[in-house]
């Protein structure tokens, strides 16, 4: 099974990047030769309305980011020859500075790793049931809207028509 | 027939609860499910074009047909990452 092969944990607990990176190393070592990782990293903001931003507090519909990340992961390996994979999502309260998500990646040539991360953090962005807010040092709290390219089809057409 | 949607994320917040219960018309498909619930909730009603609709985890359209006692997550925008 994909989902036993590759690491794919949604979790409410700081991720450990050193877990997620043995993972790749072991997973397919000797034949890659490129490992390529991106995490996701709260950024600090401050608003002129709401002041400084103090964490984010992600919530995810659990069952369904599962699966659609093991779709995921099983979708990449149809169109990469990708050694091992790694695909984590935090939820609950990320504070600034702190991981939300990582991906990691690896192959027997830098192309497909880089290719296949940046697919998967792309179609993470689109389909995979989490939602984040935002919450600011004055108290408010907003639900995070999508970026016009992370929407699907459908909804970009509507944020056009906005 | 009824049906139940499991509300995330903004629409959770905009209807106040996690799950409501939908009456619908036999062989209801999930397009006339979206204007039930924008009917019986017009608060969902400006961001409903930009929502999606999940059964067992996996996404339908809005020609899907629904059967007696189906479970729908509504799904708004994510924006996870």
């Amino acid at each position: 099974m994909v989902a036993d092969r590759d690491f794919i944990v949604l979790t409410d607990q700081p991720i450990d990047a050193a877990r997620v990176n043995a993972h790749v190393r072991q997973g397919c070592a000797p034949a890659c030769g490129g490992i390529c990782v991106f995490e996701g990293v709260t950024r600090g903001e401050t608003s002129v309305k709401h002041g400084a931003l103090c964490h984010l507090e992600y919530e995810a519909y659990a069952d369904m980011a599962m699966s659609q990340m093991q779709r995921l992961a099983e979708q990449a390996r149809a169109q990469w020859p990708i050694g091992a994979l790694a695909m984590v999502h935090r939820t609950g309260v990320v504070p600034v500075g702190e991981t939300s998500v990582m991906i990691a990646v690896a192959s027997g040539h830098r192309d497909t790793a880089f290719t296949a991360c940046r697919w998967l953090i792309d179609e993470l962005k689109r389909d995979v049931p989490i939602w984040k807010r935002e919450v600011w040092a004055n108290g408010a709290r907003s639900w995070s809207k999508p970026q016009r390219r992370d929407l699907t089809d459908q909804s970009a057409a509507v944020a056009d028509a906005d | 027939m009824r049906v139940t949607l499991l509300l995330f994320g903004p629409v959770r917040e905009m209807v106040g609860q996690e799950r409501i219960a939908l009456e619908l018309s036999a062989a209801a498909d999930v397009s006339q499910l979206a204007a039930a619930l924008t009917t019986k909730h017009p608060t969902l009603r400006a961001g409903a074009s930009t929502l999606r609709f999940a059964i067992d985890s996996a996404f339908v359209d809005g020609r899907h047909v629904l059967a007696d006692g189906d479970e729908i997550a509504v799904i708004p925008p994510v924006s996870g990452g």
